[in-house]
């Protein structure tokens, strides 16, 4: 391949990054204003065909490993049958103490509603800078953590996830402290935690709520696989998420 | 040569499900197979890697510069192996291959 056939190439790539830098620099901004009118639902139709095709080929394999996950949503289905009797009288005993008190109840927040367009690297909500989102913003789903809100465009946002490899989270299980990382956008890891603490397998890992950057009490997910030792100075363990993110198809931005 | 064709894509729509983004490869390893112009297929792949970039919201630019690589790496290619069948199979595969980890450290 000689110098002169390189030109071409080199051409293009010279365009692409000086277009990339514009980007950066959100010069593009009022011109992706008026395409995402376009390619928003076109993605937003693609994301749904996907999660179609997806659930045609999961009938294949589900002969595997439904039957076990079925005894296994069945035992949970009983244990949170018990719990939501448990929570109901707890609710009671609750609004009974607060009448008694004369407290009036916590405000609830606003939660706005958004549908997911894409998943890849990052979360693709379809709501940019012109619904109001902004950089920061916490996205949950129920009461589970989503992430946060990490690029703006005007009709579209990125939710870093909380497995993202930059994403660390101050945690807590119960009323240890700890922080929850990504990593490589596959697993997320418990750690911070010291030996003296006691960590099981199960346990619910929650958003402690420091340094403001979400909400306290969201959930991260379950404790896994415990994968430190006991000479280690920190518990470190796997965090299982309760939601599967990539079957999320609408979260919710907190204001 | 259609037949070929279509097992080639399902191959490496297969390969890539997760992403459904296998679509941008394949202008390329169309103009590659079918002998199109040099200037051409460059062409193609810059318009396809800019209409990418558009519509899965992706930095503009980056699906172009992506595309654009990979053409260099389609006409050395077609300098290597004379068969269109390998030549459409190769650029199918390293662009999707490429594409995955490119998009899991975040540049696309």
């Amino acid at each position: 391949m000689n110098a002169s056939s390189l030109k071409l190439p080199l051409f293009y790539i010279v365009i692409s990054l000086v277009l990339l830098l514009l980007y950066q620099a959100k010069i593009l901004n009022p011109f992706l204003n008026i395409t995402q009118m376009v390619t928003v639902p076109i993605q937003y139709a693609a994301f749904s065909f996907r999660d179609g095709i997806e659930d045609q080929f999961s009938v294949l394999t589900f002969w595997r490993s439904g039957e076990s996950r079925i005894r296994q949503l069945e035992q949970r289905n009983a244990e949170l049958t018990a719990k939501a009797a448990q929570v109901e009288g707890l609710e009671r005993e609750n609004q009974e103490l607060k009448n008694q008190l004369g407290s009036k109840a916590l405000p609830v927040t606003e939660l706005i509603p958004v549908a997911i367009v894409g998943f890849d690297h990052d979360l693709v909500i379809g709501a940019g800078s012109n619904q109001g989102v902004k950089v920061g913003q916490a996205v949950i789903y129920l009461d589970n953590l989503v992430g946060k809100v990490n690029r703006v465009e005007p009709r579209v946002s990125f939710v870093q996830l909380p497995n993202d490899g930059s994403a660390k989270i101050p945690c807590k299980i119960k009323l240890v402290r700890c922080i929850s990382s990504g990593q490589f956008n596959s697993t997320i890891l418990l750690d911070r935690v010291t030996q003296t603490e006691e960590v099981v397998s199960g346990d619910i890992v929650q958003t402690s709520g420091q340094e403001g950057l979400f909400p306290p009490n969201l959930v991260i997910g379950k404790v896994g696989k415990i994968l430190s030792t006991e000479t280690d100075l920190f518990v470190q363990a796997q965090i299982e998420p309760v939601i599967d993110y990539s079957k999320l198809t609408t979260v919710f931005l907190l204001p | 040569m259609l037949p070929y064709y279509c097992a080639s894509v399902l191959a490496v729509f297969l390969l890539g499900m997760s992403h459904l983004l296998f679509w941008p490869m394949l202008p390329v390893a169309w103009g590659a197979a079918r002998q199109i112009k040099t200037s051409s297929i460059y062409l193609l792949a810059f318009v396809t890697g800019i209409l990418h970039d558009l519509i899965w919201s992706k930095p503009i630019g980056a699906g172009a510069i992506f595309l654009v690589l990979l053409c260099v790496l389609t006409v050395f290619l077609q300098k290597r192996f004379k068969s269109q069948n390998r030549i459409f199979l190769l650029v199918l595969v390293l662009g999707q291959v490429g594409y995955i980890v490119l998009s899991q450290i975040g540049f696309i």
